[in-house]
């Protein structure tokens, strides 16, 4: 443990409590209040990850980031404001790792700070080998002959009805399922009004590998078609 | 070199069919015609025979008919020629003179319109009787008629007054006033004698009574002991000789060249036998020619003869009528002549024009090409013109056509005069030819360019290519006044065309009743015709000028009623385009003007519209701009609001994680936490229906199932449903209800709507969730019993308003709003009814769109719509480094300057 995150916010106060939060977790906090601090810091210090504010003085979080990313590969989880899908597809196109809305949660923050940080130290050079033998999707790892799921490299237990879903959604990741296919390949007999059983399964799993299972990342609703795996590069 | 040969040989081979052709045509009617009336009778010999023709032979019998009279102490005028006349063939009685000469003169004078004033003056011609015997007196009344006579002839320019046929007539007359046969006789043997192309010999009961033969001159009266008349003759100078009666049997012997002709056939007369003369089984003679003989011979080559006699102040003429027929026949020859060169180099073109048909039809295709660049109106108007002119001006050479056709392919030959023929015909086929080759054009042209024609006047009658029915309505209403008024004009001009042409004199041409002049010519007589329609008319000049007149008004209406329609025509064009202007600036189009042709009629409404429209784009973008502002507003309020609520949420987190603080804190604690998650989510639904009312909510439309929206949302929210004390009542059906718009959207109003009637249901109750299909539209319906009573006079989609105006519910009072903005949004329409505290929310979508199922899944796919897709060109523009984001180049120095103290250390 004692991984280091650098947290970057011009809020000072927002900067304290996460690295209170963080510290409680047992994670080492350095803390900077513009991108040119932020640079500073990572300049000096060995850091493990960054939480980084996109809007501050001086120096912005998404021009710090770049200027990150044009050394170091460490995760980078954006905070903001702002919540429009474009601010989102903006900050993770540009290198972020992750990109969190302001407010958040902070058990959320601390889950996902807990998540990019295994994927960074444990799995970090991983890169997906063989299809035939896993499927790696994101944080997902799913182990075809083992028939297990990993989250961050962690293995998940799943009941067997799950475990057939998720292999169903993982094999064809980015594909739709109505609820009658996903039912009839995974019970193996003709459906009838399947939406809940099928919801009530997805809800399971969703607690299991989402950080923030009600917002999803990785099963979504398809509204009035189906369901579907969000397809993820599998290295970030 | 070798282009300009092909050019050549294409320009050729189209000449040479052209040429041949009309030469063809023009001389197929005399050709026909020449060939059914003489067949090849006048080339028999190999030279021209006059004595071949018809004629000739019509002239002999009708000879030998006379002598026979004469011979048998009857009276010296063929009276057989004459039915009518009375006459009985051969009976040898005396006929009235008179009728017989003015029967004559009426047939041979009607040709001309004037005839009716011959008629009269040979009718009331006084006959000898008047005069009481009185010689002299006659006489003088004769000579007096004779100037009268010729006065008429000088007036009415018939220059035929001394022709033979003619004159020959009034000198049967003069001759024929005799009392006694003998001084008839007398005066016509006279004549006769003078005749040297004829030679006669008239021999009853063995003696000798007339002759004009050398050597038996002077015989007459004396007694005929057989001698052969044709050895005083020279054989080859008169080759044809003719003996009726020599054996005593009755009958004709004709040796021509020396041959004997066979001239009764099978011995039956009938209408074609060549020779009219008794001795036929059923062409008898009278008892008194039975000891006659009769000798006639024609010379070969006959001649004029002339006799300028005394006490007379006229020169005769004598023996013109064989001299007319070997220059008829002449003529006759050499046109045959003519028309077989003719006909063989038409013949030797077409031939040509057949072996290089292919570089011909590059000249009619170009030809073709050149008529399909006017417009066809042009054409038909031309075409009408042409068809008016030529129909004028070959009426009559058609209408002989016809005459020909029905009455068989004879001649009027029997003045002989074939040249006049011939140029008739060839006129008739010059017109034949005019007709042809109009006739191809038009085949050409249709063929050519049937499908492609240019008809601008027929375009402005068109109501197809308007849109809206004022703009039909408006060209209909005139079109129907044109039409009628062009339909009345060309009947007009037809009649018009018909009055003038098919005047009597042309009945009279179509139905044959119509005979020749001998004089005129070609030309004179195209000019008559053409002039017809003038000298009909006469001194009524109002027949002319009164149609003109009203043919010139009408063609001022029909311009009128035509300029008329063109106006409206554009002005139809105008409203169509100011109606498609309103259209557009209702469906909120402000950018566009309406521009009109200049000077319409409608310019103003066009100013008023484009006003109009500016004002309303003035308010539009007025508007847009206050929106924006609006959202810009509260987005700016949402993330002030957004920054200190992370530090609250963050503390009460961190509070949340101290345990040793006393219970009561800690529930305090607990109502922070809720209190806060509250706000966050008001900030956000704040935010999100500002966005959505302005229109800038970004939205993916696709086609889904509203069932199976509907079943997820259930599913979705099962756990909330299953906590709360109602219970759900749905009717969704199984089969897909395909609507077009945003998935995602859609459910957050189906959520939003549930919770509402979760949250502000009467505890216990059951909510109603129906989805049907009324009149294509997919209709989902959301009833609640209400805890609270509503008050039916509240706008519940309005921002903030609830049914209970506590507000501590934990709603945020935006649900509905949300709700509604986004159905529009997504293209539906949202309402809301309460019934006492029933409580119906009503989303209603068109429905449509291909089936899921049929779609493959990568089209699926959320697609970036603009907006984010402006933000991915953003960030890769920064990225390349072609946009420089905020204080980058600060970064820059200072890695540069780390990396230098890096370096340092």
């Amino acid at each position: 443990m004692n991984e280091s995150v650098l947290v970057v916010d011009d809020d000072r106060e927002i900067v304290r409590a996460i690295a209170l939060l963080l510290e409680k977790e047992g994670y080492r906090t350095f803390k900077a209040y513009d991108g040119m601090e932020a640079l500073q810091v990572l300049a000096e210090q060995e850091v493990q990850l960054i939480i980084m504010d996109v809007m501050m003085p001086k120096l912005d979080g998404l021009s710090a980031m770049m200027k990150i990313r044009e050394r170091k590969n460490l995760p980078i989880i954006v905070l903001s404001a702002k919540t429009e899908d474009t601010d989102k597809i903006l900050g993770l196109s540009m290198g972020a790792d992750d990109y969190v809305a302001k407010p958040f949660n902070p058990q959320e923050l601390a889950a996902r700070v807990k998540s990019q940080l295994r994927r960074y130290t444990c799995l970090g050079g991983i890169h997906a080998q063989n299809e035939e033998e896993e499927i790696v999707n994101g944080r997902l790892c799913y182990r075809i002959k083992e028939r297990t799921l990993y989250v961050d490299g962690e293995p998940v237990r799943l009941t067997a009805t799950e475990t057939k879903i998720m292999e169903l959604l993982m094999k064809n990741r980015g594909r739709i399922f109505p609820a009658e296919e996903i039912y009839e390949r995974v019970w193996e007999e003709p459906s009838f009004s399947p939406e809940n059983t099928v919801m009530v399964h997805i809800r399971h799993i969703r607690e299991k590998i989402e950080l923030n299972p009600k917002e999803p990342e990785y099963i979504k609703v398809v509204w009035g078609i189906g369901y579907k795996m969000e397809k993820r590069e599998s290295n970030i | 070199m070798d282009t300009k040969w092909k050019k050549g040989k294409v320009i050729f081979s189209f000449l040479a069919f052209v040429i041949g052709l009309t030469i063809l045509v023009i001389n197929l009617v005399p050709a026909v015609s020449m060939a059914a009336a003489f067949g090849m009778d006048i080339f028999h010999s190999g030279t021209p025979d006059y004595q071949e023709s018809e004629e000739f032979r019509y002239l002999i019998s009708e000879k030998l008919s006379d002598l026979l009279g004469v011979a048998t102490g009857g009276q010296a005028y063929s009276p057989y020629q004459n039915e009518d006349a009375g006459g009985t063939a051969y009976s040898g009685s005396l006929n009235q003179p008179t009728t017989v000469a003015q029967e004559d003169a009426v047939v041979e004078e009607s040709a001309d319109y004037e005839n009716a004033a011959f008629e009269d003056f040979m009718n009331n011609l006084e006959g000898p009787e008047a005069f009481g015997g009185n010689w002299d007196d006659y006489q003088a009344y004769l000579e007096e008629q004779q100037m009268h006579y010729d006065e008429m002839i000088a007036e009415y320019g018939i220059g035929s007054a001394y022709d033979d046929g003619y004159y020959y007539g009034y000198n049967d007359y003069y001759y024929g006033y005799g009392y006694g046969d003998e001084e008839s006789r007398d005066a016509y043997m006279a004549d006769m004698a003078k005749n040297k192309n004829l030679r006669y010999a008239v021999v009853c009961q063995n003696k000798l009574l007339y002759s004009n033969i050398e050597g038996f001159e002077e015989k007459a009266g004396e007694e005929w002991k057989g001698e052969d008349f044709s050895q005083a003759l020279d054989g080859t100078a008169y080759n044809f000789t003719l003996w009726y009666n020599r054996e005593n049997d009755g009958k004709v012997q004709i040796v021509k060249d020396g041959h004997e002709e066979n001239v009764y056939g099978d011995g039956v007369y009938r209408e074609e036998s060549r020779w009219r003369v008794p001795g036929y089984a059923n062409f008898t003679i009278g008892e008194s020619t039975k000891d006659t003989v009769i000798f006639l011979a024609a010379a070969k080559y006959p001649q004029l003869y002339l006799v300028r006699e005394d006490g007379s102040s006229s020169t005769m003429q004598y023996g013109g009528r064989l001299c007319q027929m070997r220059q008829n026949t002449l003529n006759l020859y050499s046109a045959a002549e003519r028309i077989a060169i003719f006909m063989s180099t038409a013949l030797l073109l077409l031939v040509i024009a057949f072996l290089m048909r292919k570089s011909r039809q590059q000249v009619t295709a170009r030809i073709a090409e050149f008529l399909g660049k006017i417009c066809l109106e042009g054409k038909l108007f031309v075409l009408l013109v042409m068809l008016v002119l030529l129909t004028g001006m070959s009426a009559g050479a058609m209408g002989q056509l016809v005459w020909w056709l029905r009455n068989g392919l004879s001649w009027y030959s029997w003045n002989g005069d074939y040249l006049y023929e011939i140029a008739k015909l060839t006129r008739t086929g010059g017109y034949l030819a005019l007709w042809f080759w109009l006739f191809y054009l038009v085949v050409l042209d249709f063929r050519g360019n049937r499908h492609r024609q240019k008809k601008p006047l027929f375009d402005l009658l068109k109501v197809k290519d308007f849109k809206y029915p004022i703009q039909k309505r408006l060209v209909r209403r005139q079109r129907i006044t044109l039409i009628a008024q062009i339909i009345l004009l060309t009947l007009f001009a037809v009649a018009i065309c018909l009055l003038w042409l098919f005047t009597e004199e042309y009945m009279n041409y179509l139905t044959g009743g119509y005979s020749y002049s001998y004089t005129y010519d070609f030309y004179e007589e195209m000019a008559e015709d053409l002039g017809y329609p003038l000298a009909l008319a006469g001194g009524h000049m109002v027949w002319i000028l009164m149609p003109c007149v009203i043919f010139a008004a009408l063609s001022g209406f029909t311009m009128m009623t035509f300029l008329g329609l063109k106006k409206n025509r554009r002005l139809a064009v105008d409203i169509g385009a100011l109606t498609d202007q309103i259209l557009a600036v209702r469906e909120g189009n402000m950018t566009e003007r309406l521009q009109l042709s200049e000077d319409t009629d409608l310019q103003e409404a066009a100013d008023n519209l484009n006003e109009i429209q500016k004002g309303m784009e003035t308010a539009l973008a007025e508007r847009v701009k206050s929106e924006r502002m609006k959202v810009d507003l509260v987005t700016n309020v949402s993330h002030d609001i957004k920054t200190p609520l992370t530090s609250i949420i963050s503390y009460v987190e961190l509070l949340r994680q101290e345990e040793e603080l006393p219970q009561y804190v800690k529930e305090y604690i607990q109502i922070l936490g809720e209190k806060s998650e509250r706000l966050r989510g008001i900030v956000q639904d704040v935010f999100e229906v500002s966005k959505a009312t302005s229109g800038q909510l970004p939205i993916n439309m696709e086609t889904l199932d509203m069932g199976k929206l509907l079943r997820q949302t259930l599913a979705d929210m099962d756990g909330q449903i299953a906590e709360s004390t109602l219970i759900m009542k749905d009717s969704v059906p199984q089969e897909p209800v395909l609507v077009q718009a945003d998935g995602q959207r859609l459910y957050r109003v189906f959520q939003n709507l549930l919770q509402n009637a979760l949250r502000y249901s009467l505890p216990g109750s059951r909510i109603y969730l129906t989805l049907v299909d009324e009149a294509g539209e997919a209709v989902v319906r959301i009833k609640n019993t209400s805890s609270v009573e509503l008050s039916g006079d509240k706008d519940f989609t309005e921002r903030f308003v609830r049914g209970d105006e506590s507000r501590t519910d934990g709603g945020s009072g935006l649900g509905l709003s949300i709700a509604k903005s986004f159905t529009e949004a997504c293209g539906g329409r949202f309402s809301v009814e309460t019934d006492a505290d029933l409580f119906t929310v009503t989303v209603r979508f068109d429905r449509g769109g291909k089936p899921v199922t049929e779609v493959p899944f990568e089209m699926r796919q959320p697609r970036y719509n603009a907006e984010t897709g402006a933000a991915m060109d953003e960030a890769r523009a920064i990225m390349k480094g072609q946009i420089k984001a905020k204080h980058y180049s600060d970064a820059h120095t200072l890695f540069e300057e780390l990396d230098a103290e890096q370096k340092h250390d």
